[in-house]
């Protein structure tokens, strides 16, 4: 079993090629800030202005939430529907969000004078491309906690200290 | 490691009490990460989650729990099926009042069904269970609630959320649980 408790986990050569799509995406469409996260929220990396590692994964709980309720919506309104994207505008920003695939999202904070047209254009293509990177991730190796169930507990203890 | 653990319950059970004085007790212990994020309506009831980054290293890996209520009221069961989506342990509070006891296990019904729709038993996912509000003076009896409440037969917990009593108790036998169920070296 591995260590992480989610079915995949990205090595540092991965990662590199993810933040490298993200970078690019930046470049081409002078957004603020893109995230990709997994559809129950976990951060996979991020890249763009103003933002440390504690607020993206904030912010990926929020995209993934808001677009699991609005795939919800989409299911209620016409049940044959698949949800591919949303997007929402605020005074200074705008929000796109779309699924890569069945499990990843992408979020993506933009500023109202960058034209959401090329925003998706782009989007679409950074899908396609996280897409090719993603099949080619292999499990890693599996790492467990070299530790007993009586040592993981004493552990817990001194650490949040309940008993 | 990523942990994705879930407190539900019925509505007012107790749960974003439980979120709010849990971060309030690990926060100054340094095993915390960030702000608490609260999402709610005018009345103080949860609207979307509630959550925080709870962080501490234990056998030289560091453990990253994101804690998240699910909103209790019935109206938002499509809101509660998003929170529940890649759980990896779950914490159910119990309001302990006697004239919640249906209540308690229709949402425990409730979720079995959520959790189904995603491809997950809610019998077979690590999980540990809190009786809140143990101070009232109609609260049902543990060994009333426990048929009812706890069809795992998992360990439960005592608590006063609104005091703190059970509070941290519960998240360090929910975070034991997950760490012995899904990452401990099988013998």
């Amino acid at each position: 079993m591995e260590l992480d408790v989610i079915q995949y986990e990205i090595d540092e050569e991965v990662e590199k090629k993810l933040i490298s799509a993200l970078k690019n995406f930046i470049a081409r469409t002078d957004a603020d800030l893109v995230i990709l996260s997994d559809d129950a929220g976990r951060i996979i990396c991020f890249y763009g202005k103003n933002l440390d590692e504690t607020q993206a994964e904030f912010l990926a709980s929020i995209i993934s939430g808001i677009f699991g309720a609005a795939f919800e919506m989409a299911k209620m309104v016409s049940k044959e529907d698949l949800l591919d994207a949303i997007q929402y505008e605020s005074k200074k920003q705008n929000v796109v969000v779309k699924a890569v695939g069945d499990r990843f999202l992408i979020g993506v904070l933009c500023p109202k004078n960058v034209a959401l047209g090329t925003v998706r254009l782009f989007l679409k293509e950074l899908a396609e491309e996280l897409n090719q990177i993603f099949s080619t991730v292999k499990p890693k190796p599996s790492k467990l906690l070299k530790l007993s169930p009586e040592a993981i507990e004493d552990k817990l203890n001194k650490i949040l200290g309940a008993t | 490691m990523k942990l994705k653990i879930v407190y539900f319950g019925a509505s007012l059970a107790g749960k974003s009490t439980n979120v709010k004085v849990l971060y309030d007790k690990l926060h100054p212990k340094g095993l915390t990460k960030g702000d608490y994020i609260s999402m709610e309506t005018d009345e103080n009831r949860t609207l979307f989650v509630e959550m925080f980054l709870s962080h501490f290293d234990i056998d030289g890996q560091t453990i990253e729990a994101k804690v998240l209520t699910t909103p209790g009221q019935f109206r938002l069961h499509p809101l509660r099926k998003v929170i529940m989506k890649g759980v990896d342990g779950l914490v159910f509070v119990v309001d302990s009042s006697q004239e919640r006891e249906n209540i308690n296990f229709l949402v425990l019904r409730e979720t079995a069904a959520v959790l189904k729709e995603q491809g997950f038993d809610l019998y077979s996912l690590p999980v540990v269970v809190q009786y809140n509000k143990r101070d009232l003076p109609d609260a049902t009896p543990i060994d009333e609630l426990q048929p009812v409440c706890n069809p795992w037969d998992t360990e439960y917990i005592e608590a006063v959320a609104v005091n703190g009593e059970g509070v941290v108790e519960t998240f360090q036998s929910i975070i034991k649980k997950v760490l012995i169920e899904k990452a401990c070296a099988k013998k």
